[in-house]
């Protein structure tokens, strides 16, 4: 039963940095524009989120300078798929690497630093009062960061926001057909912008996340593909943010496994049980693919 | 590059202005600034760190030009990047984009390994070598095969699944080389046996050159050579061109399709292979990366075109290089010089767009 | 076609049997914006001739000045690129390659939409002028002067249903809309309506 919750516990927190760059770039995504590059506003956010949290032992600034850090990737992403008609799988990639130069370059100074400390101004896990009594849900789901409890509400508040207001049907009009968004009067141009910069946003916010509260450490690369996995979730989603909770935990369940067999000495190769995130968001997408040409916002249809 | 087509082509661009503005639009002032600005901003960044900047540009200048070794290990990124860019060249120009260069590669390597030290390991040169390279290219072929059959078969996006499977390709050589394929007599490191030695190109002038290099510019030549002037070569730009086009004249274009992403992956195996009988000499763990995904960036760089990816290759392996020597010399992670790297791509990207009108 | 069932043939066997087909878009259909007039010419027209593994281009070159159809179609300059010349020229071009292989049958669909007049009047003499020869023509279309100016028998599909054929000399046009509308008002349970009318 302990096992069960500490699975439980660890797929909730692996899950949260995806579950954070999914939203993004599905909110992207529905304005039409695909952003490889949360991949590198991951890194950026965690990368500076981590030494902004290093510095002021203060949550709120990290978060804010991650926000920024991958807002800036994102821009430049819009900037180039936009403004330059570049390809966006193309630029997607470039900025990823660029974003891993520059963490590694900038973060060199705190590669060998943990934040210990865990109750500084909200870095460590804060347990909600009633509900996290509740056994194994009460401590997996309730007794995680701040982070995480936002990302329970994430999907619920675009999900709200796409289906139920007026502005969520101007976005993902962009998506499909932006002539008609035009001819009613609003600008496709900023609001994809303000889409892919927002994916950003939330793509760093999800680095803070694995890098200050999950990993408690900086490594140079150490997103490791996840914001890949996660444009590759939008799909498996069929950009439905309400499915971003199923997607999200499904890698953080892979990632828990990993943990717990490799903790538990279970004989099976450590390289397998690394591997199983990634086969599994292949196997997902497999089953996905076939299904999913009705959903697909038109826009995204000449690239995928 | 394509911005002297823009240029040439359009008189009546509403967009670009008068005398004065069109200095700023031609092709010399975008090529300089190409280079100028990320030369500038790269500086910027490694004065903001204290470093010299001065001393850094010395370093990555000498460590290129400045010896007879470091122009060979040039040669031999160039050698290697040249087939990666081929690997997303091909599958570009029938509308499929393959970011699997890496894993392609690896696999193509490792499969080179394991052949060389087993199988193969009593053919002469003459007739182990090219079995070598077709070896390499099978493996690498074959790892393309189950990307593209996610495509066909599941209706999966090429782009991710063959991105996924390079990470998954990581796992499974890294799996092999700690376990059943580990060195006995490699002091616990995570590589092969070494390869029979008569199956080793030789190297030239005191550095790792070989004659891989030649293979691979023939290749792109040779596909240089498919695409503009055969038949195949028709079908395959009538594809790219148009694919409605293409099904209306009765092609086949998933088969098609299908073929080239197999023979991308079987070049990108091949650039394993010559990593192993060139330069290597047994698979270890890491050996080759970043080559695939420098070369798909060095394919988009040229627009695709494959006796233009020579040159990009040699750009791009030039600044791999001085990366590496950067490392030791100025004690900044080699990853620092993807910041110089990107910023061209990023500046060929912003300056050579088109603007909206 | 010829007798043999060809629900099921692939593309290029159609095209063996002598089938052809126009659109109303060739450019996003059925030829490719890059290439040259000459080279869109290769694919489903003039039969491209092999030399040393490439086409033979300047074989193909002296067909193409050969062709009378392609003179009297009036198809620009064998050099030009197709995505420069007007949406006239660019249907010019789709005629004259399907018109060279002297077709069975030929699909004409919606041939004449969005064109100029000089070459909606080429498309009627094209289509007028293989009928004469012996060719099949199936037009689709929704103009009904057009259909009734060339056109030997009519067919209306609506509400999954054929009605006809028609001869236009018996039938009156008004006549022929009732049972186009009549299919619409069938079709209005369902979801589906779109009446076409054939030749």
């Amino acid at each position: 039963m302990r096992d069960l919750t500490t699975v439980l516990a660890c797929m909730i927190s692996a899950g949260t940095p995806i579950l954070y760059a999914l939203i993004g770039d599905l909110i992207g995504e529905r304005a039409g524009i695909i952003s490889l590059s949360v991949e590198g506003s991951m890194l950026c956010g965690a990368c500076i989120g981590f030494g902004t949290a290093v510095a002021t032992h203060n949550m709120l600034f990290a978060v804010l300078s991650g926000a920024l850090a991958g807002g800036l990737i994102g821009f430049c992403q819009a900037f180039l798929t936009i403004d330059r008609k570049s390809n966006m799988m193309a630029s997607g990639f470039v900025l990823m690497f660029f974003a891993m130069g520059l963490t590694a370059f900038y973060g060199r100074s705190l590669l060998n630093i943990s934040i210990g400390g865990a109750n500084s101004a909200g870095l460590g896990k804060i347990a909600i009062p009633v509900l996290s009594k509740i056994p194994v849900l009460g401590t997996a789901l309730f007794t995680q960061d701040i982070l995480t409890y936002i990302s329970y509400l994430l999907p619920l508040i675009v999900y709200f926001f796409i289906y139920k207001t007026k502005y969520g049907l101007i976005l993902c009009s962009v998506g499909e057909r932006p002539e008609v968004t035009l001819a009613y009067g609003y600008n496709p141009r900023l609001i994809q912008y303000g889409a892919v910069i927002m994916a950003g946003v939330l793509a760093g916010i999800g680095g803070v996340q694995m890098s200050v509260i999950y990993t408690m450490g900086w490594a140079n690369n150490m997103v490791n593909g996840r914001g890949f996995i996660a444009t590759a979730l939008v799909i498996l989603c069929s950009w439905k943010p309400q499915r971003a909770y199923l997607a999200a935990y499904l890698f953080g369940l892979a990632q828990a496994l990993q943990i717990f067999l490799q903790v538990h000495s279970v004989p099976v190769s450590m390289y397998i049980t690394l591997m199983l995130p990634y086969l599994l968001t292949l196997v997902a997408l497999g089953f996905i693919s076939s299904s999913k040409k009705p959903t697909m916002p038109e826009k995204l249809k000449i690239v995928i | 590059m394509k911005t002297k087509t823009a240029a040439a082509k359009q008189p009546s661009d509403a967009g670009r202005s008068v005398a004065l503005g069109s200095f700023f639009d031609s092709t010399p002032f975008r090529a300089l600034i190409c280079f100028v600005a990320p030369v500038t901003i790269f500086g910027l960044l490694l004065a903001s760190e204290g470093k010299s900047v001065f001393e850094t540009y010395k370093t990555i200048y000498f460590s290129i030009f400045g010896s007879v070794y470091g122009i060979g290990e040039v040669v031999i990124r160039a050698t290697y990047l040249i087939l990666t860019s081929i690997a997303a060249i091909l599958p570009a120009r029938v509308g499929l984009a393959n970011a699997g260069g890496e894993g392609q590669m690896a696999m193509g390597a490792v499969g080179t390994a394991v052949v060389g030290s087993t199988i193969f390991s009593r053919l002469v040169t003459p007739v182990g070598i090219p079995m070598m390279l077709l070896a390499g290219m099978f493996f690498g072929a074959l790892w393309a095969g189950i990307g593209i059959y996610c495509y066909m078969r599941l209706g999966m996006n090429e782009t991710l699944t063959t991105i996924l499977m390079n990470y998954i390709s990581t796992f499974i050589i890294a799996m092999l080389l700690f376990g059943v394929l580990r060195d006995p007599k490699g002091w616990n490191y995570p590589q092969t046996v070494q390869i029979a030695k008569q199956l080793r190109f030789n190297m030239y002038f005191g550095t790792r050159m070989n004659v891989g290099i030649f293979i691979a510019i023939a290749m792109a030549f040779f596909v240089w050579f498919v695409i503009n002037k055969t038949k195949a070569g028709f079908v395959i730009r009538t594809i790219g061109g148009n694919q409605n086009a293409a099904r209306f004249a009765g092609i086949n274009v998933k088969k098609v399709q299908a073929l080239v992403f197999l023979a991308a992956g079987a070049v990108a195996g091949l650039a394993g292979a010559i990593m192993i009988v060139g330069v290597e000499g047994r698979m270890r763990t890491g050996a080759g990366e970043t080559m695939g995904f420098m070369g798909f960036l060095a394919a988009g760089m040229v627009k695709n075109s494959p006796v233009l990816a020579i040159l990009s290759a040699f750009l791009i392996g030039a600044l791999n290089v001085a990366g590496n020597s950067m490392e030791i010399k100025t004690g900044l992670p080699a990853a620092s010089i993807q910041i110089l790297i990107m910023l061209v791509l990023l500046t060929i990207m912003t300056v050579g767009g088109k603007k909206k009108s | 076609m010829d007798e043999v069932n060809i629900t099921k043939a692939s593309i290029k066997h159609r095209i063996e049997m002598g089938m052809r087909m126009v659109t109303e878009d060739p450019l996003r259909d059925n030829v490719v914006p890059g290439f040259s007039v000459l080279q869109n010419m290769a694919l489903v027209g003039i039969p491209p001739e092999r030399r040393r593994g490439d086409i033979d281009w300047e074989a193909m070159q002296k067909q193409f000045e050969s062709f009378d159809s392609i003179k009297t179609l009036g198809v620009p300059a064998s050099n030009r690129i197709t995505r420069d010349l007007s949406g006239g020229n660019v249907q010019r071009v789709a005629f004259a390659r399907a018109v060279i292989s002297n077709p069975k049958l030929l699909i004409a669909s919606y041939p004449s939409r969005g064109l100029d007049v000089a070459t909606v009047n080429v498309v009627y003499n094209t289509l007028l002028r293989l009928k004469a020869g012996g060719t099949a023509v199936l037009l689709i279309s929704e103009d009904l002067n057009e259909l009734y100016a060339i056109s030997d028998r009519i067919v209306v599909l609506a509400a999954n249903t054929s009605f006809g054929p028609f001869d236009p000399k018996e039938l009156d046009m008004k006549e022929l809309g009732k049972i186009m509308l009549k299919g619409q008002e069938m079709e209005n349970e369902d979801k589906n309506s779109s009446s076409e009318a054939a030749v």
